[in-house]
């Protein structure tokens, strides 16, 4: 079930309804928002909730054995058992074909013909949030920061739907307490959850898809029929387009949670405003990038090994980190870029210190040389992520230098808007929104559900026919 | 009881207790309904004919639809439509009505498992050159995409080939032969085909044209022999309408074989339909492509040898239509077929 469709909108209704009416029940509570999760993410197939179901049991189980274990080295046991096995999910359903391809070809170029066994695997919509949020919780309550929840409500949060296909990465230590005491009906946030919701839908429908069907979807598709500006912008216009599409979720999951009562951590702060790639992944998918940092990269020891060991880390984490995106090389080299880059930051950052040389004086020309190269560090990655083969990317990469000229057919003034309007909204001053917000909270509720509805029939217009599916749910 | 005070939260934001909200949202939900119901009357009507939720969501959204035009409430979209240089207004529903042209041919078809095998037809095309290059045209349904692209990209170093085709314009993932309420693809093609001139077409449908169709006032399940009687004459009319445009050869593409049994089946009896409606008539060749995507025992595979011999995914996440790779074999194997029918082998 898609976020922006009329059976979602109708879900939502039913369950806005027996949230608040079964609020003061707490066990029916849990039982219903439970079903209803199960629902949302049985709309897709159905055989996936039972995968949904085990990875909860396995996890639950291996927490409340950690919980109980009477030795530092039994609790280790448990949690590698467990983080075994939701890795081995994880590997199986998105990797499989992936390693098997990759071993068989390596071998085929040496020469060496091997016939191993490929099968037919469906990857299930969401696996990676969800189990990413099973082995955060199992590593909190390994590292004794969360006591094990009760089963039902271990269900729930794994479940939540708002979060369940595309995140954000909520960590038990976020969501759990949230249960207790039951929320307060009297009291919600609704204007802010309003306008996440509408500025996701927004972002979504007349921006991302938008720009994909217009000029990103052609120009990557065929990038030997373009000139170098074009493919120049169609990257700029992928940079938009990935951030509104994904951000869209976010902004929605997090609006539709708060209008249930949860508050969910923040995924996204003007990324493209970004002085730094460090910066940048302080900005960018922010909840993965503190599951990186707090459970891979600290887990391979953060900085507290010498700079060698720190510049590698790096990289081994935004080496994986690409891979989490998808099974496929140029997911490698993608994170491998970031890792590459945030390596060279802190090199940089340490030879600096250690010659004594004093940080550069903030100004705004700096800050503005800084943006634009972060950002083109960033597009380039960008590049490699959404070409569909390395090739490609080379090849897209090679154009824009070798074939540019001034003649761009397809960058029409709609779509400059569009990238103008994605890459400007950034710098929108958060004072100006939270302004907007609070007198649009002063009026009633009737005046409020009109304004909604005319924005609703202007983002419909603005976008094309139907709805193409969230790019994050394939991750 | 006294009126509930609404707490200030952050930023000067007022709470709301969760009676206000429901309002807002039922009244925003509730409006925009009225304001947006033919745009969502089109929705409901793009579902397939077989599915509860289109029975029940067109017979909601029509008398909405009829109240927004009484009360008026439809001129703002229709503003805002207009001078986005939008269409509006309802589809136009029903089939289209069938002319079949029937000519005896003299095709052959030869069908060995494994192989791709084609349908035939005695060639005499004219020579295409680099000054007068051959005009392809690549159409169809949703599993053109990628593959449509593939064409432009392999042609683009071909001099004697020009594709004419753009995504979104010549095929799109919605489109059926079935449902013409949704897009009507002859009525296009009349339009599309004398401005773009092509000599020769290469044709893609059938990945979602397995629904019921309202057949002749009837009301007709897939897969039985009724609905692939009327199934042949859309497909037959699709043919006569290329022909009739001016297309002097018409590829058109068989289905692969699928990831699940079913969907195996039924296109099994959409490549039938295909080949006997190609063969009766002689500008057109059925290109059959069940087994190009199959593995060695004639069984369905996701993965299968590159020209390097490396294993690659043929397949979209579905399993069903075209991945890059699928789309580039597909398309490498019909530019065969093309270039010896138009006398251009050397060129690839």
């Amino acid at each position: 079930m898609l976020f922006p469709t009329v059976q979602f909108a109708v879900f939502m209704v039913v369950v806005f309804l027996g949230n608040w009416l079964l609020m003061q029940h707490p066990i029916r509570w849990r039982w219903f928002i439970l079903a209803a999760s199960y629902f949302f993410y049985g709309f897709w197939d159905w055989r996936f909730t039972f995968l949904l179901a085990g990875v909860t049991i396995v996890n639950q189980f291996a927490a409340t054995r950690i919980a109980a274990a009477r030795t530092q080295g039994g609790r280790r046991l448990v949690l590698t058992a467990a983080l075994v096995v939701s890795l081995g999910v994880l590997g199986f359903f998105k990797y499989y074909g992936f390693l098997v391809t990759s071993v068989a070809n390596t071998l085929n170029s040496l020469g060496l013909h091997a016939n191993l066994p490929l099968l037919e695997i469906i990857l299930p919509v969401g696996i990676s949030f969800f189990t990413f949020q099973a082995m955060s919780y199992v590593i909190d309550v390994y590292r004794n920061k969360l006591a094990p929840g009760t089963w039902l409500d271990v269900a729930v949060y794994l479940a939540f739907f708002p979060q369940l296909v595309a995140g954000p990465i909520v960590r038990g230590t976020e969501f759990l307490p949230q249960l207790h005491p039951p929320r307060d009906p009297r009291h919600l946030d609704s204007s802010r959850a309003f306008y996440l919701i509408f500025i996701g839908l927004a972002k979504k429908i007349v921006i991302a898809d938008f720009l994909a069907s217009t000029l990103v979807d052609p120009v990557f598709a065929s990038p030997g029929l373009h000139s170098g500006l074009e493919i120049l912008f169609a990257v700029y216009g992928f940079a938009v387009q990935i951030y509104a599409d994904f951000s869209a979720y976010s902004d929605i999951a997090i609006g539709i949670a708060l209008i249930l009562g949860f508050h969910f951590p923040e995924n996204f702060n003007a990324p493209y405003t970004a002085t730094s790639i460090r910066d940048f992944w302080g900005r960018w998918h922010m909840t993965l990038s503190r599951w990186l940092r707090d459970y891979l990269y600290i887990g391979l020891g953060g900085n507290r090994r010498g700079r060698l060991l720190t510049y590698r880390n790096l990289m081994l984490t935004m080496l994986l980190g690409g891979l989490w995106h998808g099974a496929a090389w140029k997911f490698v080299v993608w994170g491998g870029l970031h890792g590459l880059w945030l390596a060279l930051e802190r090199a940089v950052t340490d030879w600096r210190r250690a010659q004594g040389i004093a940080p550069l004086r903030p100004s705004p020309l700096l800050h503005a040389f800084q943006r634009l190269g972060t950002f083109h560090l960033v597009c380039l990655a960008w590049v490699f992520f959404r070409a569909d083969s390395l090739s490609t990317a080379f090849t897209m990469i090679g154009r824009i230098f070798t074939t540019f000229q001034l003649s761009a057919p397809i960058l029409t003034p709609a779509v400059l808007i569009a990238i103008a309007v994605g890459l400007g909204a950034q710098y929108v001053r958060r004072p100006s929104v939270e302004h907007a917000l609070a007198l649009f909270s002063r009026v009633g509720p009737v005046l409020q559900g009109v304004t909604l509805a005319f924005t609703l029939m202007i983002i419909d217009a603005l976008g094309p026919e139907g709805v193409a599916a969230f790019i994050y749910f394939q991750f | 009881m006294a009126r509930q005070r609404r707490e200030t939260l952050i930023g000067g934001r007022r709470a709301a207790p969760a009676g206000y909200v429901l309002i807002t949202g039922l009244v925003a939900l509730g409006l925009g309904t009225f304001l947006n119901a033919a745009s969502l009357l089109r929705t409901a009507e793009r579902q397939p004919y077989d599915s509860p939720i289109r029975g029940l969501t067109v017979g909601i959204m029509k008398p909405i639809v009829d109240i927004s035009d009484f009360l008026q409430l439809d001129r703002p979209r229709e503003l805002v439509d207009m001078a986005l240089g939008r269409e509006t207004g309802a589809t136009t529903g029903g089939t289209v009505p069938v002319t079949t042209t029937t000519v005896p041919g003299e095709a052959t078809t030869t069908t060995v498992p494994g192989e791709a095998t084609t349908t035939t037809s005695p060639a005499g095309l004219r020579q295409p050159t680099a000054a007068d290059p051959l005009v392809l045209y690549v159409t169809g349904d949703s599993f053109v995409e990628m593959v449509g692209d593939a064409f432009i990209n392999d042609t683009t170093y071909i001099d004697v080939v020009e594709v004419v085709s753009e995504d979104q314009t010549d095929w799109d993932f919605f489109r059926a032969l079935t449902r013409p309420d949704v897009f009507n693809t002859p009525e296009f093609w009349r339009e599309r085909v004398p401005e773009v001139g092509p000599d020769a077409a290469v044709v893609f449908y059938g990945g979602n044209d397995g629904q019921p169709m309202v057949w002749n006032g009837e009301y007709l399940e897939p897969d039985t022999e009724p609905w692939l009687e009327a199934y042949g004459a859309l497909v037959g009319e699709a043919m006569d309408t290329l022909i009739d445009g001016g297309v002097t050869r018409i590829y058109w593409m068989g289905m692969p074989i699928m990831s699940s049994n079913d969907f195996t089946q039924r296109v099994l009896g959409f490549n039938e339909v295909y080949a006997e409606e190609a063969a009766r008539r002689p500008e057109v060749v059925y290109v059959d492509v069940f087994y190009l995507f199959a593995d060695e025992n004639g069984e369905y595979t996701r993965y299968l040898q590159d020209e390097s011999g490396n294993l690659v995914n043929m397949r979209a996440a579905d399993g069903n239509h075209y991945d890059w790779a699928g789309a580039y074999r597909l398309t490498d194997y019909v530019l065969q077929i093309i270039a010896e029918d138009w006398g251009f082998t050397d060129q690839l």
